[in-house]
């Protein structure tokens, strides 16, 4: 707020003091170019209303909004009412503890359902699968989430289906665990397999899709795109190379960083607000090399990854550097000999303190451990290999 | 026996020494300070009533606060008997808190102190379910500063002689009212043998200290509540005379309120725009450091809401509530104080604060400074002159003027003494520790 008479009273120090006057010219060169800049972006956005532009926006955002809440109502079996809505008081701190579930699928679309422990009190087996898992065949995939989400099952094709979890059949834990008593929600179509199942019922709380390819190639999608996504069952495949193939997807905020792990052991850090909207390689993989895991890395918690003999490599998220470059593979998490002796990355994730782990066995055995006594231990004993490892968070 | 400290409860640092009688140890007891033995008078209590001061609390109130989750509670506070001449009806009270607040922050507890006696006697605060009375307040202040003292040197401190302005208040009464409650909170905390001194004396023992002739000496001991004057006669073992002594409740903590009154208050609108009066109201809070944090609750997020709805300056109001909403008063204060100092040593400088919502930008030179305290600095000499009166001297018979305290070392003030003493016969002390050290001396002598 400048007004005449504080200008008269700056000419008149610069009289009294004439030191001043430099710093005075400083100060208020600095603020109108600070404004000018404000100036600017202010024009813009009466462009943008005059023109409509920001009216259209608006209402696509609107309708994302409305899309959002469809999917809120929904997890809350459609007893969310307006005046629930209107009367939105802040919650406790502590969160409700609510039913998990874990989720077993193949590329063949095949999901096997199981409940979760509503609070896990002892490390250790937990579940045997009939089928023997084989190392060399297409991977089963692990998702622990809670029972009220919300899943986008994304195939190969670049098809994208949402189907609420509570949905999926639950397989019966007292009998033998196979893929004849799988569920098939969506059966594959010919020549598409299924890529992953990603959990979006906090889809109003992101600000963009993050779809990474198994070679290592990422394509942000802006989440206002969500409606349009939805409406026509149809994300895209997010790979450039024939050989590649949709690998996951998750929901990201512009503050997050997003960490890609490989199947030989490197790590990559990525700034999520600076990923390209186009497809492109992030992560110069090795040609036997392939992602294991993407995800975001949520502040104040650790990078937990798990190699087949079980060994555990644990990090904290603080000192983490963000890559700056695309070109490279990006951190080691294992030593050069090692990885020459055959280890390889089976799971990786983010993890807290209070969180557990599932580890799916070479012998079919599932298994549940704390992840506080993980890093601890820095192991998940194992009688044969790990396939697969996924962390359910508290 | 244990040790005996000089301490200076200022109303803005305060600071810890000791003396052996012959060397004074200025004890650097906030580590976290750019000067370890200035200790901020700033008090933050926790809601598990652990009380924390200096840079500790400044740190923990802004970790605690800055961007958190409110919400607004009703709680019953008592009720009031309405009486008429057919009729007796008794009505609850209730009122709203955060109950998700961490903590309290308290500063200028000194001038709680000037506060007391009167119509409009300040007494206490209620933080979370306790209410803190002004005692306890000070105590909790002096129990962590003697605790830091005790653990710095590795024994316990028993005796302390505490500085006091020359007037607490022009009333003889709550002159003596204050000192009693400053003797009640030192006695909380735990020291056992407890004086006081005046400030200015104090910095003249410190000054003292480098004479090697006689002289007559002025102190002006000019910090965040008080400007005290002393005039004496030192280096002289056998004369040791205190001709005069003066002061006046003008600090650095008015300097402040008049910058925010003459130069912040209209970036919120007041004198420009037609506000209705519970805005207004909420506007002229803002100088009062107590009330603004007591600010932020939904009735007055109401009031602004329905004004900014209404257009009256919309974008005024907004700066007023992101203020107020957002934890900022602190930061705001605090700019402020910093625009001050700074222009001791330059001609301009600003006061901004960008954050939250919050655009504030002014910038602010000394001419405007000295122009809004013009009528302070009128009252300031008025006192000089009067207290030089009663000393019987003349401004030429003084040999040294010594300024100290942090409001010395505001050019207009060093011009002022210098104009009526003459310029080399002006010299700056440490202007936060020569109190306490000389308080330390006089700890020493009487321990003797």
């Amino acid at each position: 707020m400048i007004t005449p008479e504080k200008i008269e009273e700056w000419i008149k120090e610069a009289e009294q003091r004439p030191s001043s006057a430099p710093l005075i010219i400083q100060f208020i060169a600095n603020r109108l170019r600070d404004l000018a800049s404000r100036n600017e972006e202010l024009l813009g956005e009466n462009i943008a209303l005059l023109t409509g532009k920001r009216v259209e926006e608006y209402k696509q955002r609107i309708i994302h909004l409305e899309y959002q809440l469809e999917l809120l109502k929904r997890q809350l079996n459609g007893e969310l009412t307006e005046a629930d809505l209107t009367d939105a008081q802040p919650t406790s701190p502590e969160p409700a503890t609510q039913p998990a579930s874990l989720l077993i699928y193949n590329p063949q679309g095949q999901v096997l359902r199981l409940e979760l422990p509503p609070s896990p009190s002892s490390n250790g087996s937990w579940l045997s699968l009939a089928v023997p898992v084989l190392p060399n065949e297409e991977p089963l995939r692990l998702l622990a989430v809670p029972s009220t989400e919300e899943l986008l099952f994304i195939f190969t094709s670049g098809r994208a289906v949402t189907l609420p979890l509570n949905r999926l059949p639950l397989s019966d834990q007292g009998a033998p665990l196979d893929w004849s008593t799988a569920s098939i929600p969506d059966e594959p179509r010919a020549g598409e397999l299924l890529a992953c199942l990603a959990p979006v019922s906090r889809l109003a709380l992101a600000d963009f899709f993050l779809q990474s390819s198994r070679r290592g190639f990422v394509k942000k999608i802006n989440a206002s795109l969500a409606p349009s996504i939805l409406a026509n069952h149809f994300i895209g495949t997010g790979i450039k190379q024939r050989a590649d193939r949709t690998f996951e997807l998750a929901l990201g905020r512009k503050d997050d960083r997003m960490a890609l792990v490989s199947y030989e052991g490197y790590l990559q850090v990525l700034d999520a607000n600076s990923l390209p909207t186009a497809i492109e390689e992030v992560m110069h993989l090795g040609a036997t090399d392939h992602l294991i895991a993407a995800f975001i890395l949520d502040p104040g918690r650790s990078l937990l990854v798990a190699t087949q003999l079980g060994k555990l490599i644990h990090r904290t998220t603080e000192n983490m550097e963000t890559a700056v470059s695309y070109k490279t593979r990006g951190t080691a998490l294992i030593s050069p000999s090692r990885r020459e002796q055959g280890v390889r990355v089976i799971g990786a994730a983010a993890a807290g303190e209070a969180d557990w782990a599932i580890a799916l066995h070479l012998d079919g055995r599932l298994t549940f451990h704390a992840i506080k006594d993980l890093f601890g231990s820095g192991v998940v004993p194992t009688q044969s290999e790990l396939v697969a490892l996924t962390v359910l968070s508290a | 026996m244990g040790l005996k400290i000089g301490l200076d409860f200022g109303t803005s640092n305060s600071g810890v020494a000791i003396s052996d009688g012959s060397q004074v140890r200025l004890l650097p007891l906030d580590p976290l300070s750019a000067l370890p033995e200035v200790v901020k008078t700033i008090l933050y209590i926790t809601r598990d009533y652990r009380p924390y001061i200096g840079q500790e609390a400044v740190g923990l109130y802004y970790q605690h606060n800055v961007g958190r989750l409110r919400h607004y509670v009703q709680k019953w506070a008592g009720e009031i008997d309405y009486r008429g001449a057919d009729m007796h009806y008794v009505r609850d009270i209730f009122v709203t808190v955060d109950e998700l607040q961490p903590g309290r922050l308290l500063q200028y507890l000194k001038t709680a102190l000037r506060k007391v006696g009167g119509t409009a006697a300040y007494t206490g605060t209620q933080i979370f379910e306790r209410y803190y009375s002004v005692p306890d307040l000070v105590h909790a202040y002096l129990s962590q500063l003697k605790q830091r003292a005790e653990d710095y040197l590795g024994e316990p401190v028993t005796g302390v002689t505490l500085g006091r302005p020359v007037k607490f208040s022009e009333n003889p009464d709550h002159d003596h009212q204050a000192e009693q409650i400053l003797r009640q909170a030192a006695e909380m905390a735990g020291f056992q043998q407890i004086d006081f001194e005046l400030e200015p004396v104090a910095a003249a023992l410190y000054y003292e200290q480098t004479l090697t002739h006689p002289q007559n000496v002025l102190i002006f001991d000019f910090g965040g509540g008080t400007l005290d004057i002393a005039i004496m006669r030192l280096g002289d073992p056998h004369h040791h005379q205190v001709y005069a002594n003066g002061g006046i409740g003008i600090a650095g903590s008015d300097f402040d309120r008049a910058i925010i009154e003459g130069r912040l208050l209209p970036h919120f609108g007041r004198g420009q725009v037609h506000y209705p009066l519970e805005v207004v109201e909420l506007i002229e809070a803002v100088p009062d450091w107590m009330a603004l944090p007591e600010l932020s609750t939904p009735q007055v997020r109401y009031s602004l809401e329905q004004a900014i709805l209404a257009g009256s300056a919309p974008a005024r109001l907004n700066t007023l509530k992101s203020l107020i909403f957002n934890d900022l008063a602190f930061s705001f204060y605090n700019q402020v104080e910093a625009a001050k100092i700074a222009l001791s040593s330059q001609g301009a400088t600003l006061i901004t604060l960008a954050e939250q919502g919050l655009d504030l930008w002014e910038l602010y030179t000394r001419a405007q400074f000295e122009l809004d305290i013009k009528y302070h600095q009128v009252q300031i000499e008025q006192v000089l002159w009067d207290t030089l009166a009663a000393s019987g001297l003349e401004p030429g018979q003084i040999d040294a003027v010594v300024k100290t305290g942090g409001s010395s070392s505001i050019p207009v003030f060093t011009e002022m003494l210098g104009r009526i003493f003459s310029p080399e016969r002006v010299i700056a002390s440490n202007p936060f520790s020569s109190v306490t050290a000389g308080l330390a001396i006089r700890a020493a002598q009487g321990s003797v």
